[in-house]
């Protein structure tokens, strides 16, 4: 029975990535964890719906793609340490951007919308990132392809 | 002959004004209002009503926030009614209604990149309807230089009932305005027709985007496009009103502005409410 739900489990590797893409949305919209001005969320709803799936994807495709370790997938585990770190240096980064443009007092409605794009994206990258993160450290199917030792 | 797109927008979305629009000169009592001070913004929010209603239409109200800062004013008033991506410094945003008795209302106010918020007060009318299902955008351009300087107020309104749009010369000479939304004259559709067949589907993919023009008329066209345009005299304005129950959609339309020759002046993007599908 166990073995049924670790299999069941190993199958859904994916559901550990959209965790934080959830947590971006409830922070978006409930919470303000990392605070955004409300009318850029919609924005950020998108870019963060693109973002993610994307990241998802591309960590399940890599993951996939890497052959089991018996020592433990070290290299998924260092991957997905790298992206976690990343992922927090984009979140001060945010943070770091909006104090700079706002230290810019813009004139430029343009340039304002510039801007406004940056924020948005960089509101949505560490979640991205984060989701990249959380797929490859959660479980892998057993595959018939290993690393001889 | 280069067309210069407009040096200035300030573009409003209110709460609509029913019929009997008025911006109350003398408030009944004090009005609230506050400056508000952060590390990046500075600006006014003002609410305030007219002393003597309207027995047609109701109170009066008004709200405005001014950016008082030296940059671009982001912010977000759903109880006013009232939101902006980029105030210019020194500009104000402003809604007038007319709608029942005097309730007043207590709501926040975002605004900044980072979500900071101020607790408003704000006179409303009881039982006015949520700014969600009615709206008024006034948008005005100016385009100064070596051309004669062009001012044209578009104002488009829902009230539940019926649609409304007025455009209005407000500059200094007469001018020759082309409004479209793609390739339908707004003048002809919303002045001529019965019903409004302006096609939303399009419009409605970009009701985030509102600067993402619909299209561009190259120099040729937009010069036979002039030509062929409505003339609005100095102060002359120019109304439409169509019934209609349907929800509101945003679109974007075209406003080309030129002199009475046909030369262009100006061009600008401008958002509108038309029935939904």
């Amino acid at each position: 029975m166990l073995k049924r739900i670790i299999d069941a489990l190993k199958t859904i590797q994916a559901v550990q990535g959209v965790v934080p893409f959830v947590c971006g949305i409830f922070n978006n919209f409930l919470t303000q964890a990392i605070p955004i001005t409300p009318l850029l969320r919609g924005l950020a709803l998108l870019i963060l719906i693109v973002f993610c799936t994307y990241a998802i994807l591309l960590a399940l495709s890599f993951s996939n793609d890497t052959p089991i370790d018996p020592t433990g997938n070290a290299k998924l585990r260092r991957r997905s340490c790298a992206a976690f770190i990343c992922g927090l240096i984009l979140l001060f980064g945010y943070f770091a951007f909006v104090a700079y443009a706002n230290e810019r007092r813009l004139q430029s409605p343009v340039l304002d919308q510039v801007v406004d794009v940056a924020q948005a994206v960089l509101f949505v990258l560490p979640w991205a990132f984060w989701s990249y993160a959380c797929v490859l450290a959660g479980p892998r199917e057993k595959r018939a392809r290993t690393v001889s030792s | 002959m280069k067309r210069r797109l407009f040096a200035c927008i300030v573009l409003t979305f209110a709460q609509a004004p029913l019929l009997g629009q008025n911006c109350p000169t003398k408030p009944a009592e004090t009005p609230f209002q506050q400056v508000i001070s952060s590390l990046n913004d500075r600006f006014e929010w003002y609410s305030a009503y007219a002393q003597e209603p309207d027995p047609r239409y109701g109170t009066d109200f008004e709200r405005r926030v001014r950016n008082l800062g030296g940059g671009l004013l982001k912010y977000d008033w759903p109880l006013g009614g009232l939101y902006n991506l980029h105030l210019q410094p020194g500009y104000s945003d402003r809604a007038c209604i007319s709608y029942g008795r005097v309730n007043p209302e207590r709501g926040p106010l975002f605004y900044g990149r980072m979500n900071d918020r101020t607790d408003t007060s704000v006179w409303k009318g009881e039982g006015e309807p949520p700014a969600k299902t009615v709206g008024l955008f006034t948008s005005n351009f100016m385009e100064k230089g070596d051309d004669p300087e062009v001012q044209i107020v578009l104002e488009s309104t829902f009230d539940g009932h019926a649609y409304s749009y007025s455009l209005k010369n407000t500059g200094p000479t007469s001018v020759r305005v082309a409004w479209h939304h793609f390739e339908v004259d707004l003048f002809e559709q919303l002045t001529v027709s019965e019903s409004l067949k302006v096609e939303v589907g399009r419009g409605g993919q970009i009701i985030q985007s509102v600067e993402s023009p619909p299209e561009r008329h190259s120099e040729d066209s937009l010069r036979e496009l002039l030509k062929r345009a409505k003339t609005l005299e100095r102060g002359q304005t120019t109304a439409a009103r169509k019934e209609s129950t349907a929800s509101a959609q945003l679109i974007m339309t075209n406003v080309d502005v030129g002199s009475i020759e046909g030369r262009p002046l100006a061009g600008v993007v401008l958002p509108i409410l038309v029935p939904g599908q």
